[in-house]
């Protein structure tokens, strides 16, 4: 591994909130989003010159090329949201104050995610990460198979990605961090 | 074209794969993977980030116990116990409902006390929506009933964003105090089970029985109630209300991001907040230094930056005590000739 755009993703990762929000506004569907989002960070890892002032910025720019992709190949263009998309600023600047997550709101937050995951998922996780268990053991611990476990910690890691780099940015409505997370946890 | 969440799946799947390997190299057939679209890389490591972060949850694990694969088994949110108020359906063997009957026993005796540790932060949701931050070495007791919605603050600091709901008037006792409010956001704490300060950022509140002697000639009066932008200081037998600017206002509740902001606070007074957040304790003993103006904002837990800082600006360097505190005491200065 090590390529000179894993910095940029890895930075990117930071604005992820701030990236979703941004593409939600014009493809209104989280499956899309996911789509978009992943494209997004595709181009990122590709992305050249070394003189990257903002990851952050570099990350938005993206985004609005990728969306405005998506939506040249829609029948019906609504033309308000295309020249909305060049407006990256306010969002840019709006959304920083979302992003300050700190040590102890991270271990909670994951604390969190584990604490909502099926029984045999949260305990697979808590014996791997909490305890260092390796999944041989973990596997015999709970009476499962190796292959369950390495099920249970991929299932497992994707919910704690999904909590620590996807917090929705609500502008007209600010929520407690454990307000959002359980509505996402709500969702299907 | 494959679906983001399919392409996330398998990178899933390799990072549990290549844990249990303990890979630290690529195998081809991972490599090969990886480099097939860009999309799988990104996905990888996003999820590799995240991985990487969980480690954090080692700090959760008590010194010394038995392993426990339930350590972060959720204690039933207060709402969550709601649906055990319906009755339950005829249907229901005897069984069912004494196991209902006991889950309900041990929701309601786990939901009635919250309690964070030090240098914890914690984010609770009530059973009526209201939203309660708790900080750093904090115990609360949560009662509601049908008239009130009572919170008992019995150590520490919380935070308040109460729904509204005029006819059970939400309560928070602490120090030997009653702060009322209606649907409003505050902030309690209580220092050494005494000094009481609440600071209103929205709506109002009412100290309900503040104790001391009714007003009388050239006494002030006790205030009745705090509005937004207002903090009340209760302790000594009388209230103080003042206003506070919103800066000021930020800057008391920057715990909720897990950092302390100072503003001419003397190194004193920094020193005693970063010990409500950290097991180990700084201490000052030279009144000279203790008395220094402090500006700037720190993370709470990061006590060695603090330290940095103070370093750099003061010359100012800490020295481990037998008893493990770290004294701050002035550099010797160079000799100059």
């Amino acid at each position: 591994m090590g390529n000179p755009g894993d910095r940029y993703l890895l930075e990117a990762l930071k604005s992820e909130g701030v990236l979703r929000a941004y593409l939600f506004r014009y493809v209104r569907n989280p499956a899309d989003v996911d789509e978009l989002l992943q494209e997004t960070y595709a181009r990122l890892l590709t992305a050249q010159g070394s003189e990257v002032r903002s990851v952050r910025a570099l990350a938005l720019t993206i985004a609005r090329n990728v969306a405005l992709d998506w939506l040249r190949h829609r029948d019906v263009v609504p033309i308000d949201l295309v020249s909305d998309l060049t407006s990256l600023d306010v969002l840019d600047e709006r959304a920083q104050v979302d992003e300050i997550v700190n040590s102890h709101q991270e271990l909670a937050l994951l604390a969190d995610v584990i604490a909502e995951l099926p029984k045999r998922s949260r305990r697979a996780f808590t014996l791997r990460r909490v305890y260092g268990l390796s999944q041989r053991e973990i596997a015999q611990r709970l009476g499962i198979s190796e292959k369950t476990v390495e099920q249970m910690l991929a299932r497992a890691v994707r919910r704690c990605a999904e909590a620590l780099f996807a917090r929705e940015v609500d502008a007209d409505r600010p929520q407690s961090l454990s307000e959002r997370l359980r509505r996402r946890l709500k969702a299907p | 074209m494959t679906h983001a969440s399919d392409i996330e799946a398998q990178a899933a799947l390799w990072l549990a794969r290549r844990d249990a390997r303990d890979e630290a190299g690529e195998s081809a057939e991972f490599a090969a993977w990886l480099s097939s679209d860009p999309r799988h890389r990104a996905a990888y490591l996003r999820l590799a980030a995240a991985w990487e972060r969980s480690a954090r949850l080692k700090a959760l694990r008590p010194d010394g116990g038995p392993i426990d694969a339930d350590l972060l088994v959720r204690r039933r949110p207060a709402h969550h116990t709601s649906r055990w108020r319906h009755p339950l359906a005829p249907a229901a063997g005897l069984a069912a409902l004494a196991v209902a009957t006991a889950w309900w026993v041990i929701a309601t005796r786990a939901v009635e006390t919250y309690r964070t540790e030090v240098g914890g932060l914690s984010r609770i949701v009530l059973k009526d929506g209201s939203a309660v931050t708790l900080n750093t070495d904090t115990e609360l007791r949560v009662h509601f009933s049908e008239a009130r919605r009572g919170v008992e603050l019995l150590r520490g600091e919380a935070q308040f964003t109460v729904t509204l709901d005029v006819s059970r008037p939400f309560e928070v006792s602490a120090g030997g105090r009653l702060v009322r409010a209606v649907g409003t956001a505050f902030d309690v704490r209580l220092d050494h089970g005494e000094a009481l300060e609440v600071i209103v950022t929205e709506g109002r509140v009412a100290f309900v029985d503040a104790p001391g002697p009714a007003a009388g000639p050239g006494g002030a009066p006790t205030p009745a109630t705090i509005s937004a932008g207002e903090s009340a200081i209760a302790g000594g037998g009388k209230v103080t209300v003042r206003r506070v600017s919103t800066t000021e206002t930020s800057r008391h509740l920057a715990w909720q991001v897990g950092e302390l902001s100072f503003q001419g606070e003397t190194l004193s007074e920094a020193v005693a907040e970063f010990n409500r957040y950290n097991r180990r304790k700084l201490r000052v003993e030279d009144p000279s230094i203790g008395s220094l103006q402090i500006g700037g904002n720190f993370q709470a837990l990061d006590v060695d930056s603090f330290v940095a800082a103070l370093g750099r600006s003061f010359g100012i360097t800490a020295q481990s005590a037998d008893d493990g505190t770290l004294v701050l005491e002035r550099a010797p200065s160079p000799v100059r000739d």
